[in-house]
């Protein structure tokens, strides 16, 4: 479904991300990890289409993003680090926007947005202009927009960040359920591990820009030589521990 | 900043540096001329000083009340401020000296050359020229006072009731109407005998180009007395200037201190008091859904914003006010004078040019940055990066053609210029305002910056003002190239001699074609910028 062949980009002298292939298969939840400035939102947003790659190509679905971008943003959805919405907009017509951008039609889009209201608990702020949410309930809408175009490829940027317990773990259970059921390709990327350790399928850790480790928590642990070990003691040695781990007050 | 654009900013740079020049050259080249015809000259100086005087006075006023009421209440840069430990004063007062650096620095570039031509020609010492300055900054420093003053009451103003901007837009509908179908005042008595020299002197000289109750007139006032020998009067004009500004800085100082945090609290509060929460649904297109669903959002959220809302209102002040002014031009200065009709055929078309390319930076500039971080929303659509562009400037280009038409068709009217004129005016603005719609949209994209959301701030930044002088520069151009027609069709009708009109051909040709060369160029160059930007 989603395949990168050697992906860099570059920002003048600074490499961001650096030569990265990666194939992953339709109905797989792939999760991206690696530190602050590690080269994620970079990744993802090449794939999205928001950036341009230096060198490598990125195929979805057999479209190239940046050559047939239409075909292959047909088929994505792209959650951001940042849940933005247009400020004046309702959050209905946020959702009925991204309808008419996929020509869904009408009724579709009608009977989407009441069942991800439902699924989401959001109806009470469907009709209030988009300014007046919370961070946790923008990141629910960004969801629903990206639910209600039924897409092939979903991509999200941390996932869980403002979102409460309930809906964090209604979050991963409709991952994990369309995922298995819909062979949707989810790549996500994100800092809680304990996400990745739990419902992905793969994990790919990516350290300045490069892609360090690729596999599944065993094929990691072989990596590390660490039979034993967790995903945030498999994560650390990948990337290295902090050098200081106190704080002189 | 990206390759591209750096490779970009260049010769941006250097064609601002030109313009300055240009302008310097030009007006060096004016005033000159003028001061060579004698004391017609001398006094056609001191009035034209004094109209540009009132009309940077007032622009200045417009500029920071728009930029006022913006980055007094709506930015969050305010709101933070305000958060802080430090005294409400305190962050007004630095609010208020960055509105006004923002909003008078534009005038400050323009009247430089201006003013430096003009202390050449009269071929001033240091200490007139220092006199020259002072009154120029007391001049922009209480227009800015005002301003500030102004924008602070009218965004209280208008957060009494989400209705009243609404209604005064009407009001201003109406008086625009008004003046549009009242009849025109009878002024053609007022012309000297254009055969005596000094009838036209002593007509020249009593022409009202300002009131001396506006500050412009007390700086000209100023300014002649002391070229004159009278050093008194030159204090006494002075004096009230500064005066006025220390009363100005005085009565704001103490509205701040005793309202601002009152009306910024009223004013945010005014936004939730006002919202009504209706079901309101995207539009359903039979088909190009993606265009009509995008200048939807657009139009939808052009109308929900306030600062949009202010901008417009004082845009049509602005244009009822440049409506008023041309009506009380006289009927024989338009139909019987060929000079008179020539320059104020230019007059109207620069003062056309200069409403439209305001509207251009307000609007049209800040078009995509003002999509902010909200941008990812479309950037991921499965649309082309080409149709975003298109579905964002195709309403907005034809709403601008279509005003330019409008307000070059009532302007040649108020103006009573022949067929012939009107019609090669016309082909002019509109040849015109595509370019500077064009410019503006082309510079907005390539400079855009997603992470400001104040439009007003938008248009004050570096590009915009750049973008400002190429368009000055290239109206000026294209009064150059009407100025041969214009010129022989009112010197045949003088003389009742023949009329070539072959020149009006030619000079429709070269503006039109240039204008359509000009616009591709940018076309292609915007998009080729657009597609390759990172997000």
């Amino acid at each position: 479904m989603l395949t990168l062949t050697h992906v860099s980009k570059n920002f003048g002298k600074f490499t961001a991300v650096h030569d990265i292939s990666l194939s992953i298969p339709p109905g797989e939840i792939f999760g991206f990890l690696g530190p602050n400035g590690a080269g994620k939102t970079t990744t993802i947003k090449l794939i999205a289409g928001l950036m341009k790659p230096s060198e490598g190509s990125i195929t979805i679905d057999g479209h190239d993003v940046h050559r047939d971008p239409v075909q292959a943003k047909q088929r994505l959805a792209y959650i951001p680090d940042e849940p933005y919405l247009y400020e004046k907009m309702t959050g209905r017509e946020c959702l009925e926007l991204i309808g008419n951008l996929r020509n869904i039609s009408t009724a579709t889009i009608r009977q989407r947005i009441n069942q991800l209201v439902d699924l989401f608990g959001i109806d009470q702020y469907l009709d209030q202009y988009t300014e007046d949410y919370s961070h946790g309930t923008r990141q629910k809408f960004v969801f629903a927009s990206a639910f209600l175009t039924r897409p092939a490829l979903l991509l999200i940027d941390e996932p869980l960040v403002g979102l409460d317990p309930q809906h964090a773990h209604l979050v991963k259970t409709v991952l994990r359920q369309i995922a298995t059921d819909n062979q949707v390709t989810i790549f996500m990327s994100t800092h809680t591990l304990s996400v990745a350790q739990e419902i992905c399928d793969r994990i790919g850790i990516i350290h300045e820009g490069k892609l360090v480790a690729c596999g599944n928590l065993q094929e990691l642990q072989q990596l590390a030589h660490d039979r034993d070990g967790d995903l945030e003691e498999l994560y650390l040695k990948l990337t290295g521990n902090l050098h200081r781990e106190s704080l002189v007050w | 900043m990206d390759r591209g654009r750096q490779m970009l900013f260049v010769p941006f740079f250097l064609i601002a540096v030109l313009f300055v020049w240009a302008l310097y050259f030009v007006s060096l080249r004016v005033f000159g001329f003028l001061l060579d015809q004698g004391q017609v000259g001398e006094v056609l100086i001191r009035q034209t000083l004094t109209l540009t005087l009132t009309m940077i006075f007032f622009l200045t006023i417009m500029s920071t009340t728009i930029n006022a009421i913006s980055m007094l209440f709506r930015t969050r840069e305010t709101e933070w401020l305000l958060a802080q430990p430090l005294p409400t004063l305190s962050i007004f007062i630095y609010k208020s000296i960055e509105i006004s650096l923002y909003s008078s620095w534009i005038m400050l570039l323009l009247a430089g050359p201006i003013y430096s031509a003009l202390g050449v020609v009269l071929k001033l010492s240091v200490s007139a020229a220092l006199h020259l300055v002072l009154l120029l900054v007391l001049l922009i420093a209480l227009a800015s006072v005002l301003g500030v003053l102004l924008g602070l009451l009218l965004a209280r103003l208008l957060a009494v009731s989400s209705q009243l901007g609404k209604f005064i837009l009407l009001i201003i509908f109406l008086v625009i109407g008004m003046l549009l179908f009242m009849p025109r005042p009878q002024q053609s008595g007022l012309l000297p005998d254009m055969q005596s020299f000094t009838s036209i002197q002593i007509f020249m000289h009593d022409l009202r180009s300002s009131s001396p109750y506006l500050p412009g007139s007390w700086v000209t006032l100023s300014f002649y007395a002391q070229q004159e020998g009278n050093p008194a009067e030159s204090c006494y004009w002075l004096l009230m200037l500064g005066s006025t500004l220390l009363m100005g800085i005085e009565v704001l100082l103490l509205a701040a201190n005793w309202k601002y945090r009152e009306f910024w609290w009223y004013i945010r509060s005014a936004d939730n008091r006002q919202k009504k929460h209706r079901v309101t649904h995207m539009g359903r297109y039979p088909f190009a859904r993606q265009m009509f669903a995008l200048a939807e959002k657009d139009r939808k959220i052009f109308l929900r914003s306030p600062s949009q809302w202010i901008q417009t209102l004082m845009l049509l002040g602005t244009f009822t006010f440049l409506v008023f002014i041309l009506r009380q031009v006289p009927e024989r200065f338009a139909a019987m004078e060929a000079l008179y009709a020539t320059i104020l055929t230019y007059i109207s078309f620069m003062a056309v040019g200069y409403f439209f390319t305001t509207i251009a930076l307000r609007f049209l500039y800040p078009a995509l940055s003002l999509e902010g971080k909200s941008f990812w929303f479309l950037l991921a659509a499965p649309i082309q990066r080409a149709n975003l562009l298109v579905s964002k400037l195709a309403p907005l280009l034809i709403t601008m053609l279509g005003a330019a038409l409008l307000v070059s068709r009532y302007v040649g009217r108020l103006l009573n210029q022949p067929a012939e004129i009107m019609q090669l005016t016309l082909t002019a603005t509109l040849a015109a305002v595509s370019v500077i719609v064009m410019l503006t949209f082309a510079v907005g994209t390539i400079w855009m910056n997603i992470k400001e959301n104040d439009p007003a701030k938008l248009s004050s930044g570096i590009p915009a003002i750049i973008t400002t002088m190429i368009i000055f520069g290239y109206l000026l151009l294209v009064v150059m190239a009407l100025a041969v027609p214009f010129d022989s069709y009112f010197q045949a009708l003088l003389a009742n001699g023949y009329y070539d009109a072959s020149l009006a051909a030619s000079a429709t040709s070269l503006i039109v074609g240039s204008a359509l060369a000009a616009d591709l160029i940018l076309w292609f160059t915007c998009q080729h910028m657009f597609a390759r930007k990172d997000f």
